[in-house]
């Protein structure tokens, strides 16, 4: 089967909007969530789960992609990989919040904390990806900013 | 002929041969010229890279090898302490494990093929690893309603749980915590309720807002007879979680047995808890048997009796709540409360009204759990006092069995979901007992110590709808 589809433009440009509109549906659902309205908590647990996967894709398409050469497709390549970081970091700093919560390391404010953490955390990957997937989108109307497709997928 | 280099360059080619130099022509070589500073600037550059390359390695080389030992050896001693935390932390680095994965490919593989699959694979499997477990949330849900339905009926559905967790688990608490009221009780630390003489034992009273009495939650630690600590040790946000929600909590000491007293066959094991808690555990001066322990809780119930009034203790309503070692003491309470075998440990005002055991021990007999020798204490042959000491063998033997809740993750090697959770339950149900086993998908031993996991979540769920229903009388 090919795949190679889904690295041509118009699959690309789909997967952008698609990725960054889940990520701020999340973004708007977890602030809602938080105040204690039960169905955003629910859309909150399955938009956070499909942002984080689609942006996963999101970044594998950018780094395969992204045209080094060019100023906007080296912007694009770098920050594939800061959201990655940043994503990497935001779940270890919610683990981190879920431990001193669990073992109440911090006494009472234990659970003030972790959702602090958790809210930080979850705010900065979706920034991120949100970024990510809109300068993504923005660049795939510029020619420079993408390569060809590798010769495997192409052929 | 004169050497046409510039001050601070040299040939590549020549870099190996020290004091040849002079022999170097730039002019007309093939050989690329770089200069000294540009080649060292290089060099550092790829330190950076060889460092994240090191460490994308070992983080996918420690996930592979923490997700096989969860999926294929949880019985062993590294197994059980990897399946412990596992399936309720593998989701959160399951992202570093995606970027690992990615750097790899990307400064590796890049140009090969067959690499790129490999490392895929890798993090595919160590991926389906990490969600197996919360695929499983469903089924077993489902077998547990059915056991609920099947004791409460009508009840069940029909409970108002408008202050109860509307689902068995939510993602959105595991990110962000199970609510908790912190207005709704108080709480007083290091009440001390036992002074033997030798060592001194406390506990700690989590109190709801409001006149009472309230019904009792007896708190009992985990720790394999040897290590634990009332606490941070026995999940604070569960006893916070209760008394939120109109339960008098009361977490307890009870003593510790001392592993160096242990023959050096049986205490290996046991030397690798107190190795990993003691750090956690309380300075007992004194050596606590099995049979000593239980003696010990028994002194609490008949303390809490005699002080009811001054802990809005409603001792007639008794939950006893433990995990692990601390599950096999409640089991202990659970069914011995009004077992001759018993006769004058426990309260003897107190009902119990269910006993909630938590990946418990219920068989202590050498089948079960091996000898155990000293550790078992008591007056009787140790093959008597073993029977004495399990729930396997009371709730055939006792004519006052409460309902019972089992809560065990099926790969638990520790105290072995199979020998010790399942077979318990099955002998209840053959013996007509009100037992419900709720079966906790691919957790491990101490599934609820991070008590907003799926794990907590799920116990937390079927806890209160149980208590709420017992107390209502149903079932009965």
């Amino acid at each position: 089967m090919k795949l190679g589809f889904v690295l041509e433009r118009p699959f690309m440009r789909y997967y952008s909007l698609t990725t960054g509109i889940v990520l701020i549906l999340a973004f708007v659902s977890v602030l809602l969530g938080l105040l204690g309205l039960l169905p955003f908590q629910i859309a909150a647990s399955f938009l956070f789960d499909a942002g984080l996967v689609l942006l996963m894709g999101q970044i594998l398409l950018v780094i395969t992609r992204s045209n080094r050469k060019d100023t906007l497709g080296w912007i694009l390549g770098r920050l594939a990989y800061v959201t990655l970081l940043v994503a990497s970091l935001s779940l270890l700093l919610m683990l981190g919040g879920i431990f001193v919560n669990s073992f109440q390391l911090l006494g009472s404010s234990s659970s003030t904390v972790m959702t602090a953490f958790s809210a930080v955390a979850s705010t900065a990957v979706i920034c991120f990806g949100v970024c990510l997937s809109a300068i993504g989108y923005h660049a795939l109307r510029e020619g420079e900013s993408w390569r060809e497709l590798p010769e495997y997928l192409s052929e | 002929m004169s050497l046409a280099i510039d001050k601070g360059t040299y040939v590549t080619s020549i870099r190996s041969r020290p004091g040849n130099k002079q022999r170097a022509y730039a002019a007309g070589h093939e050989q690329t010229v770089h200069t000294f500073q540009g080649d060292l600037r290089l060099k550092l550059r790829a330190i950076p890279r060889y460092v994240l390359l090191l460490l994308s390695y070992s983080c996918l080389a420690v996930s592979v090898v923490a997700t096989l030992i969860y999926l294929f050896q949880n019985s062993t001693t590294i197994g059980w302490l990897v399946t412990m935390l596992y399936p309720e932390t593998a989701p959160f680095l399951s992202v570093a494990v995606f970027a690992s994965s990615v750097i790899i490919v990307r400064f590796s593989f890049m140009k090969n093929r067959r690499g790129v699959l490999v490392v895929s694979i890798v993090c595919a499997f160590i991926v389906m690893g990490t969600f197996a477990p919360y695929a499983g949330i469903p089924s077993e849900t489902a077998s547990a309603d059915e056991q609920m339905l099947e004791r409460y009926g009508s009840a069940f559905t029909s409970l108002d749980t408008s202050s109860m967790r509307t689902m068995p688990y939510s993602a959105f608490d595991n990110l962000y915590g199970v609510p908790i009221e912190q207005s709704t009780f108080d709480t007083e630390k290091d009440i001390l309720y036992l002074d033997n003489g030798v060592d001194k034992f406390y506990f700690d009273w989590y109190r709801p807002v409001g006149e009472g009495p309230f019904p009792v939650i007896i708190a009992i630690h985990g720790g394999a007879w040897v290590i634990g600590n009332k606490g941070r040790g026995n999940v604070i946000p569960f006893n916070e979680y209760f008394a939120s929600h109109g339960y008098a909590v009361f977490d307890i000491q009870y003593g510790l047995f001392d592993v160096t007293t242990l023959p050096e066959q049986q205490a290996a094991v046991f030397r690798t808890f107190a190795a990993i808690g003691s750090g956690f555990s309380p300075n007992y001066n004194g050596s606590y048997t099995i049979q000593q322990q239980i003696e010990n809780v028994g002194y609490f119930t008949k303390m809490l009796e005699l002080n009811s009034s001054a802990y809005a203790a409603d001792m007639d309503n008794v939950f006893v709540v433990g995990r692990s070692a601390g599950g096999h003491l409640a089991s202990l309470v659970t069914l011995g409360y009004r077992n001759p075998l018993y006769a004058g440990n426990f309260s003897a005002g107190m009902t119990v009204r269910g006993g909630i055991w938590f990946y418990p021990v219920t068989d202590l007999t050498s089948t079960g759990t091996g000898n155990l020798g000293t550790m078992l204490g008591g007056t009787l042959s140790p093959e008597e006092e073993s029977k004495k000491l399990s729930a396997s063998f009371l709730i055939g033997n006792s004519t006052v069995t409460p309902p019972i809740m089992l809560l065990h993750g099926n790969k638990d090697g520790l105290a072995d979901y199979s020998r010790q959770g399942l077979a318990f339950f099955e002998r209840a149900k053959s013996l007509g007992k009100a037992c419900l086993l709720v079966t906790i998908p691919w957790a491990g031993h101490a599934f609820d110590l991070i008590f907003q996991s799926y794990g907590g979540q799920m116990s937390t769920y079927y806890i209160e709808r149980f208590m709420a229903l017992e107390l209502a009388g149903e079932g009965a």
